[in-house]
């Protein structure tokens, strides 16, 4: 017994060693899994919130270049407005409209911080649960899709954006075109990579990337970037498509969560189905 | 005493706040990453125990993990920097030995020192921080040019932090 006691007096810088380095590692791994709720990140409150103090400094040196992109933005919202459109028809009919019903709903929110030189990035976003942001939702910009929630506190989210390791969305090419799959390659914040597009498809630069039907999290045919360059793999069936991302990372500061009104009833259905088989 | 532990709080806090809110976000390229928050650790007492610089040292890189989304990755870069600096510190120990006076800084011990000092730990620190962030990716001949790099700009940061501290006790 005294010479356990002894053994570990005498080492015990090297057992809190790896005692430490074996915790660190542990919390680098678990953290890799998507929905792990991680204790500390940046959605944690307190780091959150001294992000937020800084952001507002920063904000005000950003404030006319903001000012001009929201209301470029306004700009083309209102150009979709109905009663910007002349009413070219001849007979009106008014109809009771009960077909369409809401499905997506925005929540606009502010980034408080960003990263995009590391391998796998995140955003913070300052809305959380008490403002109705989930787990798994889409966040979009002005300009494009930005990523999916990964963490909510109460009132802050983080988000993996596009520049993520983990980051998969399906995506297609023009409005009706082929579905492919999206991801970074960890090079560059201006470019992401798409894949399963087949050779026999025509397709060429500048051509535009939307998101395919079949995800929930994001509506349909929000646009993603552009095609910058191709080339047909020379092992597969399929193009390497290099894509320019439409979303501007580096000056990204405004995003909608978009929360699918639906997707509670999408998910129980094919939870049901897949019960049954 | 109080006032060694009051300058060792305010200078951890400065770092991590340079840390996080200016060098995390210099988005230069995804190649320079450089860390200054390692001075805080280099700067701590000569004589402090080894199990309290471990605890420090975990304690600081969790700060900088939750501030920049990375769980665990520079608490486990950190802990291997405190392990190691003990040793560090005998192999550069000057001929006569440490005084009880010395502090490891550049005022105190000189240029080829602290560089020699402050280089090998930060080498260490950097090489295993990016060794581990690269074991998700797996892109090599990235990794090595990455190291490299933010290396070069992580001690050029550190000896300038220090020599502007110089001038001021100067003063």
């Amino acid at each position: 017994m005294r010479n356990i006691f002894s053994l570990l007096v005498r080492y015990h810088a090297f057992i809190l060693f790896i005692l430490l380095e074996v915790s660190s590692i542990i919390l680098l791994v678990n953290n890799k899994s998507y929905h792990q709720a991680a204790f500390i990140n940046s959605s944690s409150e307190i780091s959150a919130r001294v992000f937020t103090v800084y952001n507002n400094f920063i904000e005000y040196i950003h404030l006319s270049q903001e000012n001009k992109r929201l209301s470029d933005e306004n700009a083309l919202l209102r150009n979709q407005l109905k009663n910007s459109f002349y009413d070219a028809s001849f007979q009106q009919i008014t109809v009771n409209d009960s077909v369409y019903k809401q499905l997506y709903k925005y929540i606009p929110s502010k980034v408080v911080n960003i990263t995009i030189n590391k391998l796998n990035n995140f955003i913070t976003i300052d809305k959380g649960k008490n403002q109705g942001v989930d787990i798994k939702m889409g966040v979009i910009g002005p300009n494009g899709i930005v990523g999916i929630v990964k963490d909510v506190s109460d009132n802050y989210a983080s988000v993996i954006p596009i520049l993520h390791n983990d980051f998969k969305v399906s995506a297609r090419v023009g409005t009706g075109g082929n579905l492919g799959s999206l991801s970074w390659d960890g090079s560059s914040p201006e470019f992401a990579q798409l894949d399963g597009i087949p050779k026999q498809i025509k397709i060429a630069n500048g051509d535009k990337i939307y998101t395919g039907s079949e995800t929930k999290k994001f509506p349909e045919n929000i646009l993603i970037g552009t095609i910058s360059s191709f080339t047909p793999n020379t092992n597969d069936n399929f193009y390497d498509i290099e894509i320019k991302l439409s979303t501007d990372f580096r000056s990204i500061s405004y995003v909608y969560v978009v929360n699918n009104l639906m997707k509670n009833e999408l998910d129980s259905l094919e939870q049901h189905s897949q019960n049954d088989n | 005493m109080i006032i060694e532990f009051l300058i060792q709080l305010i200078r951890f806090i400065v770092l991590v706040l340079i840390q996080v809110l200016i060098l995390n976000n210099l988005h230069l390229s995804g190649i320079f990453n450089p860390y200054i928050y390692p001075l805080f650790l280099l700067l701590l007492p000569l004589k402090m125990p080894k199990w309290v610089l471990l605890i420090l040292g975990f304690v600081t890189g969790l700060t900088i993990d939750m501030f920049s989304n990375t769980m665990g990755l520079h608490a486990a870069a950190c802990v291997l920097f405190c392990f190691m600096r003990p040793q560090v510190l005998k192999l550069v120990e000057p001929s006569g030995g440490y005084e009880q006076t010395d502090k490891p800084t550049l005022s105190y011990m000189g240029f080829r020192w602290f560089a020699t000092y402050a280089s090998i730990l930060v080498v260490i620190h950097h090489l295993f921080f990016f060794f581990l962030e690269t074991l998700e990716f797996g892109q090599v001949g990235f990794m090595l040019l990455k190291i490299l790099l933010s290396t070069a700009l992580s001690l050029l940061l550190i000896f300038l932090a220090e020599f502007f501290f110089i001038r001021r006790k100067a003063i």
